[in-house]
């Protein structure tokens, strides 16, 4: 008698759980639907625009056009955390970068640095208006784990980047005005305003500086959600690779709000070695070193 | 004196391994646990200390392609001898090519989602000398094969050679009721085999997995060991079929891992479901604060053990509540806290875990695990007096 009232118990506490992740996943597929209108309004709205979202999206384009092509990268990083008493630390990573046709890039950094957090992978398969698909290798435990990727905003290793500010930079994700021409120290820009489509981005807009020979990123500053200046990030030491990917040495972001900055230098920059789409699996995290 | 010891290793090994950096990693603990309710028998201490290291070595050839990994570890501890112990937790060789790869000799593997238990983790058999928790394992033989695919990522294992569940002893906290008589255990099967189908689908991954071997956890016969009354663990040949599905799409994840067994008794079927909802940089902090529910459920009868039913797994009708906060600073500083409720019997587990950076080499943490409302059938009783408070201090080279 106890025996069927206890199996009876567990299906229908069973059944009851697997309805509601039903419901849930009903209601999170529901609930993506007016977002996704709503984003792509906002996109159609501002690119039917003035002259000037149309001109700001040129250079936008024109930038990301030079870049295409690289395939596949591996790069060295160390980032320098300084709060604002001067105090530092270190953060070390390798980060191996696959471009996919059509849809974002996706990349894996694998930290070195401090040693607590040695072995740890972060992989990240990037969209160009979805959320990032992302995974994080916790070689303690040999575990692989899909965590959830909403939070943009949030800092990356405790620096002063956001996630959103490392992660592959699509066209899509924003929209474009161009300001202006400047000249900074006798040399030409252009100064785009591209607004985050994203509402869970950190920024309201953010300001950026192309050199108008190459088209590279020389400067963005970020504006806080209450349109408040947060964050500069300047770029140093451009090199050209392969003939034609250009990459800088460092890049400086100093937080104005709270005095921290932090400076991700790139070393050890290799193009096109060969990386394939299973370097990018979360099946083979276990095996990243 | 383990003070001494650990400070001494510590001052080896610095230099040692700015040598060997990319060969030599790994930590080594200090670790201090105070237990404030009198124990259940005179032998088992208020509080231990112990010493524990897990160096890795990791050596690779042809451009990464092949490589050898060797982790050995073991625990110094004040009281309790069972808990003092050594381990190979890997040795392994791995080669990989475009689209496969293999790992022989002895390895870890972990397969699920869920955080209130690790219900279809099966490959490797658990340390429990080292946490309740069950999170530490033993080094499983294995030889395993792994090919990606487009429609997924297959995984098959031979797995040769049972290790036995370490328990604790009885002069150590933290004990079942009963000594165990780990000289006599019944290991039905040393050879055991396993196979899995991983893949992502969008927000979805999803596992499915077979395993066919003697069963990681036993089940008890109580005996008499030289008159006295024992445990004997029975490790049974049995069949698990198991899933495990993530849907992660805005800030939640959905979790669900169920399984059937045969072999210990009749067939039953187990799962732990639930959720984790990430709030992200509450209010700009940069913090992140996570919310957990899971419900576990079991479908095994209680069994009759001695004169009294008892529970045959912790997990038969439990309900996991929890937060989990990351300030995401540059200590990295973390909080995870949380209940397991059994919804039948109202027993509780309690526990809070934080840890954070100390300088770039050292990280500290600090566990408590409450056991409150405990039944004389449920699990916990054995343990009634056993709530404790942990702290570790790791070196990490």
């Amino acid at each position: 008698m106890k025996t069927t009232t206890k199996h009876l118990d567990i299906r229908g506490l069973a059944a009851a759980l697997a309805l509601a992740i039903a419901l849930a996943v009903a209601l999170v597929l529901i609930g993506t639907q007016p977002a996704q209108a709503q984003e792509s309004g906002t996109a159609g709205s501002a690119a039917a625009g003035s002259a000037a979202a149309a001109r700001g999206m040129e250079v936008a384009l024109e930038a990301q056009r030079r870049d295409d092509g690289f395939a596949d990268l591996t790069a060295a990083m160390t980032m320098t955390l300084r709060n604002r008493h001067g105090q530092e630390s270190t953060r070390r990573m390798r980060n191996r970068t696959l471009e996919v046709e059509g849809d974002g890039d996706k990349t894996v950094v694998i930290f070195d640095q401090p040693n607590d957090v040695k072995g740890t992978a972060f992989l990240n398969h990037t969209h160009k208006v979805d959320d990032d698909d992302q995974w994080l290798y916790l070689p303690a435990l040999k575990r692989v784990k899909r965590i959830a990727s909403s939070n943009k905003s949030g800092p990356f290793m405790g620096s002063e980047f956001a996630y959103e500010d490392i992660s592959s930079q699509e066209i899509e994700k924003y929209t474009y005005t161009f300001i202006g021409e400047e000249d900074v120290e006798g040399v030409p820009h252009f100064v785009i305003e591209r607004v985050p489509v994203d509402p869970k981005s950190g920024y309201t807009r953010q300001v950026v500086w192309y050199d108008q020979a190459e088209y590279r990123v020389q400067r963005i500053d970020f504006y806080d959600r209450k349109n408040d200046l947060l964050k500069t990030l300047t770029y140093h030491g451009y090199n050209q690779y392969v003939d034609q990917f250009w990459r800088a040495d460092r890049m400086e972001m100093v937080n104005h709000q709270t005095g921290k900055s932090t400076t991700l230098a790139w070393a050890d920059y290799e193009f096109r070695t060969g990386l394939t789409d299973n370097d990018f699996n979360s099946s083979t995290l276990r095996r990243i070193r | 004196m383990v003070w001494v010891a650990g400070l001494t290793f510590a001052s080896v090994w610095a230099p040692l391994h700015a040598a060997a950096q990319d060969i030599l990693s790994g930590s080594i603990t200090l670790e201090a646990r105070g237990f404030p309710r009198e124990a259940l028998l005179p032998e088992q201490p208020d509080a231990t200390l112990s010493l524990s290291g897990e160096p890795e070595i990791y050596l690779t050839w042809g451009d990464g392609v092949q490589s050898l990994t060797f982790t050995p570890f073991f625990r110094l501890d004040s009281s309790d001898g069972e808990r003092t112990h050594l381990d190979i937790r890997e040795l392994f060789w791995q080669i990989y090519g475009d689209s496969w790869e293999v790992r022989a000799g002895l390895g870890k593997v972990f397969w699920g989602v869920t955080e209130s238990q690790h219900l279809v983790d099966v490959i490797n058999q658990t340390d429990l000398v080292e946490s309740p928790d069950g999170e530490d394992k033993l080094g499983q033989p294995m030889v395993n094969l792994t090919l990606l695919r487009s429609w997924g990522t297959v995984d098959l294992f031979v797995l040769p050679g049972f290790r036995e569940r370490t328990f604790v002893g009885s002069d150590g906290r933290l004990a079942l009721p009963l000594p165990v008589d780990d000289d006599n255990e019944v290991v039905e099967r040393d050879v055991g085999y396993a196979a899995r189908w991983f893949h992502t689908l969008g927000d979805i991954d999803l596992g499915v997995s077979h395993f066919w071997g003697s069963s990681r956890d036993p089940r008890f016969l109580i005996t008499a060991d030289d008159g006295a009354p024992a445990l004997l663990p029975i490790y049974e040949t049995i069949h698990q079929t198991s899933l495990d599905l993530q849907l992660t799409t805005g800030n939640w994840a959905w979790k669900l891992e169920a399984l059937t067994r045969s072999g210990q008794g009749d067939r039953f079927y187990a799962s732990v479901g639930g959720f984790e909802y990430t709030i992200g940089n509450i209010r700009r902090s940069g913090a992140d604060l996570g919310l957990l529910a899971e419900l576990n459920l079991d479908s095994r009868d209680d069994i009759q053990f001695g004169d009294q039913q008892v529970s045959a797994t912790p997990f038969d009708q439990d309900l996991f509540v929890g937060s989990r906060l990351a300030l995401n600073d540059v200590q990295d500083t973390q909080l995870l806290g949380g209940a397991v409720v059994d919804l039948g019997m109202g027993a509780v587990a309690l526990f809070l875990e934080t840890s954070r950076r100390l300088g770039d080499v050292w990280t500290a943490d600090f566990e408590v695990r409450g056991f409150v409302n405990t039944d004389p059938s449920g699990p916990l009783y054995g343990v009634r007096r056993d709530s404790y408070g942990q702290f570790s201090l790791h070196y990490h080279f």
